[in-house]
C-alpha cells in the first residue's frame, strides 16, 4: 500500500491550493465549447516550468480529469459538448435539460463522474506498479519496439484512415530527429536558424494541438452564442440525486467497465469510450426507446466512462510510456521535461513524485465532484463566451506559452508553422495524435534502436527480431494494423453499398 | 462537388503528400555520414511506401472520401495576424504586438454590426485580457519577454 504513504504530500499548502485551482479552472475550460482537455493540459505545461515536479503533474492530472466532467456542462445546457468525451452525455443530458431537469442532469454527471473516476484511479494504482516491474526487464530492443507499438497503434485505433494514421506517426517520429543525432552528436536537417536545437515538444504539442482549434474557431466565428437557448435550472436535491445515482447501479457498472477497459487502449480516448458505454447501456436496458428523450442512465453511463477512462489511460504511459488517450499523451510531454521517464523508475527513484501525482487523481475526484456540483449551474456562462473572443485568448496563451519555454522566438515559429500545417493536414485526414506521439517517442525510439544497434554489432537483425518480449509486440503491431485495415474494409464496403442505394 | 473534382482534389493532394515526402526521403537517404542519418532514412523510407499506398489508394477511390472542406478565405486573416505578429513581436514588443494581434482578431471576427460598439468591446477586452497576461507571466511567473522599441 505504497500509495496510501504519499497522501501527505497532496495536502500541502502548495498541492492543495494547486489542486483546488486546478480543478476550477478545469471545470471551466472544460465548459468552455471549443477547449477540449488536450489543448487545455498542452496550454497550460509552460505554467509548470516553475514548479516542482510533483506539483507541477498535481495541476496538470487536476486539469485533466476536472476538463473531461466540466465539459458536460454547456452539453447539457446548451447542447454544445465542452470536450469530444462528452459528446454522448448530451444525447439524453440536453433532453433531460429541456424538460427542466438540467440541475439532476448536472448533478448525475458529476457524481457518475466522481464514482466511475475514483474507480479508474484505483486500477491506476493497483495494475501500474506490477507493470513497471515487467518493463525491468525491458531492454533497448524491447523499449524500440514498445515505442514502434505505441505510435502504430495509436495511428491505426485513432479512427480515419490507417495509412494516413501511420503517415501522421512516421511524420512524428522524423520530425524528432530534426537537431542533433542523440548518440553521435551530429547536426541533421537544420535547414532553418530556428530549427538549430531541434523541435521542442512543448512548442510543438502546443501548435499542434491549439492553432487548429484557433482556426476552428475563427471559421466559425459567426455562429452567435446569443441566440443560443440556455436550459431553465430548477433546484433539485443532490442527496436525491445521489440516492438515485448509486441506485442506477446497472449504467454505472457499464460505464465504469466500459471506461476502464477503452482507456488502457492506447489511443482510444474518452469519446469512445462514452460512445461504447451508451451504446451498451442501450442495448442492455428495458427501454431503449427512452434513451435520446432524456434517461438518466445514458447520462450516467456516458460520464461514469469518460472519466472512468481518465486513471487507466495512465497505466500504459507511466509503466511502457505508451499514452491511452491524446491528452495522456500531452501528460507524457509534462513528465519528460520534468526529467520523468515511464517505466518502473517513475516507481522507484522517482517513486515519491509519482505516487503524489496518483494520490493527487483520487484526491482532484472529490474536489471535482464537490467543485462541479456548486458550480455548475453557475459555469454555464462560459458557453456564451464568443467563438472570436476565444480565439484571440488562445492565440495569446499559445504565443506565450511558447515563448516561456526557453525565452526564444524561434520555438513561437516553430509552434506556429506545426499548428497552422497540421490544421490542413486534419481537413485532408491525417489525424494530430499519432504526429504528437511520434514527436515524443522519437528521440526514445532512436536513442533504443541505436543502442540496440552497438549492443548486437553484426547481429542486429537477430538482437531486434528475437526474444519472447520482441515478438510479442512486434504480433501486436500487426494485428493492430491488420484489424484496422479490416474495420477500415467494413466501412468502405458500407458506404458503397449506402451511396448505391441512395 | 460533383465525383470527378473531388477525384481529382484527392488525387492532387495526395500526389503533394508523396512530393513532399520523396522530399524527405531524399534529404534523410542521401547523406554523406549515413550512420548519424540512419533511423530518419529508415523512418522516410516508410513514409516513402506508406504515401505511395495512399496515393494509389486515393487516385484508383479505394478508400473513404475523408477531406473537409477548408474555409480558406475565413481563416486567412487570422493566419496573416499571427504570422506578422510572431515576426514583429521581438522589435515592436512581446505587449505591443499581442495587444494588437487580440484587437485585430476580436474586431475583425465580431459579430457585432455597430462598429463603434464593436471597436469598444474588442479595446476593453484585448486591454483586460493583456492585464491577466501580464499578471500570469510577468508578475506569477517572472518572464523575461522582449520589450521592443517603444519602451
Amino acid at each position: 500500500m505504497e500509495f496510501l504513504q504519499y497522501f501527505s504530500e497532496v495536502f500541502t499548502w502548495t498541492n492543495i491550493t494547486i489542486l483546488v485551482l486546478g480543478t476550477i479552472g478545469g471545470l471551466l475550460l472544460g465548459a468552455t465549447p471549443g477547449l477540449s482537455p488536450t489543448m487545455a493540459v498542452a496550454l497550460l505545461i509552460p505554467f509548470t516550468f516553475h514548479m516542482e515536479p510533483a506539483s507541477s503533474l498535481v495541476m496538470l492530472g487536476a486539469v485533466y480529469t476536472a476538463t473531461v466532467a466540466g465539459g458536460a456542462v454547456s452539453g447539457i445546457l446548451v447542447n454544445i459538448p465542452g470536450a469530444p468525451a462528452n459528446i454522448a452525455t448530451i444525447m439524453d443530458g440536453y433532453p433531460m435539460a429541456k424538460q427542466g431537469r438540467a440541475i439532476q442532469a448536472l448533478h448525475y454527471c458529476f457524481i457518475s463522474s466522481f464514482i466511475g473516476g475514483s474507480i479508474g484511479v484505483l486500477l491506476l494504482v493497483f495494475f501500474t506498479p506490477p507493470l513497471a516491474d515487467l518493463a525491468l526487464k525491458f531492454g533497448p530492443a524491447e523499449l524500440f519496439w514498445i515505442s514502434i507499438f505505441g505510435v502504430t497503434i495509436i495511428a491505426s485505433l485513432g479512427g480515419g484512415s490507417v495509412v494516413k494514421g501511420l503517415i501522421a506517426g512516421a511524420a512524428g517520429l522524423w520530425l524528432s530527429t530534426i537537431g542533433y543525432n542523440p548518440v553521435l552528436g551530429e547536426e541533421r536537417f537544420v535547414f532553418s536558424e530556428h530549427l538549430a536545437g531541434g523541435i521542442h515538444i512543448i512548442a510543438a504539442l502546443i501548435g499542434l494541438f491549439a492553432i487548429p482549434q484557433v482556426l476552428t474557431l475563427v471559421a466559425e466565428s459567426r455562429l452567435y452564442k446569443d441566440t443560443l437557448e440556455f436550459a431553465e435550472l430548477r433546484s433539485y436535491s443532490v442527496w436525491q440525486s445521489f440516492i438515485y445515482n448509486i441506485k442506477r447501479t446497472k449504467a454505472l457498472v457499464i460505464g465504469t467497465i466500459s471506461g476502464s477497459i477503452i482507456g488502457v487502449i492506447p489511443g482510444a480516448g474518452g469519446q469512445i469510450a462514452g460512445l461504447v458505454a451508451y451504446d451498451q447501456t442501450l442495448k442492455m436496458s428495458k427501454d431503449p426507446s427512452s434513451f435520446g428523450k432524456g434517461n438518466p442512465d445514458g447520462v450516467i453511463a456516458a460520464e461514469s466512462a469518460n472519466n472512468a477512462m481518465v486513471g487507466p489511460s495512465l497505466v500504459p504511459l507511466l509503466t511502457l510510456g505508451i499514452p491511452g488517450s491524446p491528452t495522456a499523451a500531452v501528460l507524457l510531454g509534462g513528465l519528460l521535461i520534468n526529467g520523468l521517464f515511464p517505466g518502473p523508475d517513475l516507481f522507484t527513484i522517482h517513486g515519491a513524485v509519482t505516487w503524489t501525482f496518483i494520490d493527487s487523481l483520487l484526491v482532484s475526484q472529490v474536489l471535482m465532484l464537490v467543485f462541479g456540483l456548486l458550480i455548475a449551474r453557475y459555469s454555464g456562462f462560459v458557453a456564451r463566451i464568443p467563438n472570436h473572443t476565444m480565439a484571440a485568448a488562445v492565440i495569446v496563451l499559445a504565443i506565450f506559452g511558447t515563448y516561456s519555454i526557453q525565452n526564444n522566438v524561434s520555438d513561437v515559429w516553430v509552434m506556429l508553422v506545426l499548428g497552422v500545417l497540421m490544421y490542413y493536414a486534419s481537413r485532408i485526414g491525417f489525424s494530430p495524435a499519432p504526429l504528437v506521439l511520434g514527436l515524443i517517442l522519437g528521440q526514445i525510439t532512436e536513442t533504443n534502436f541505436l543502442q540496440g544497434r552497438l549492443i548486437a554489432g553484426d547481429e542486429a537483425w537477430s538482437y531486434f527480431l528475437s526474444g519472447t518480449i520482441n515478438q510479442i509486440v512486434i504480433v501486436l503491431c500487426i494485428i493492430s494494423i491488420a484489424y484496422s485495415i479490416y474495420n477500415e474494409r467494413k466501412a468502405i464496403i458500407r458506404r458503397r453499398k449506402e451511396v448505391a442505394a441512395s | 462537388m460533383n465525383v470527378k473534382a473531388v477525384l481529382t482534389r484527392r488525387f492532387y493532394v495526395a500526389l503533394l503528400v508523396l512530393l513532399l515526402v520523396g522530399y524527405v526521403f531524399k534529404v534523410s537517404y542521401f547523406q554523406e555520414n549515413s550512420e548519424a542519418y540512419l533511423f530518419p532514412s529508415i523512418v522516410a523510407g516508410l513514409m516513402l511506401v506508406l504515401s505511395v499506398i495512399s496515393f494509389v489508394r486515393e487516385a484508383f477511390d479505394l478508400c473513404i472520401d475523408d477531406f473537409k472542406p477548408i474555409p480558406f478565405i475565413s481563416q486567412i486573416y487570422a493566419v496573416a495576424v499571427m504570422i506578422l505578429g510572431v515576426a514583429v513581436a521581438e522589435w515592436l514588443g512581446m505587449y505591443i504586438t499581442v495587444f494588437c494581434v487580440l484587437l485585430l482578431i476580436s474586431y475583425w471576427y465580431s459579430n457585432q454590426r455597430i462598429k463603434s460598439k464593436r471597436m469598444v468591446n474588442s479595446v476593453l477586452f484585448s486591454a483586460g485580457f493583456i492585464g491577466l497576461i501580464y499578471v500570469l507571466f510577468s508578475v506569477m511567473l517572472n518572464l523575461q519577454l522582449p520589450k521592443g522599441i517603444l519602451i
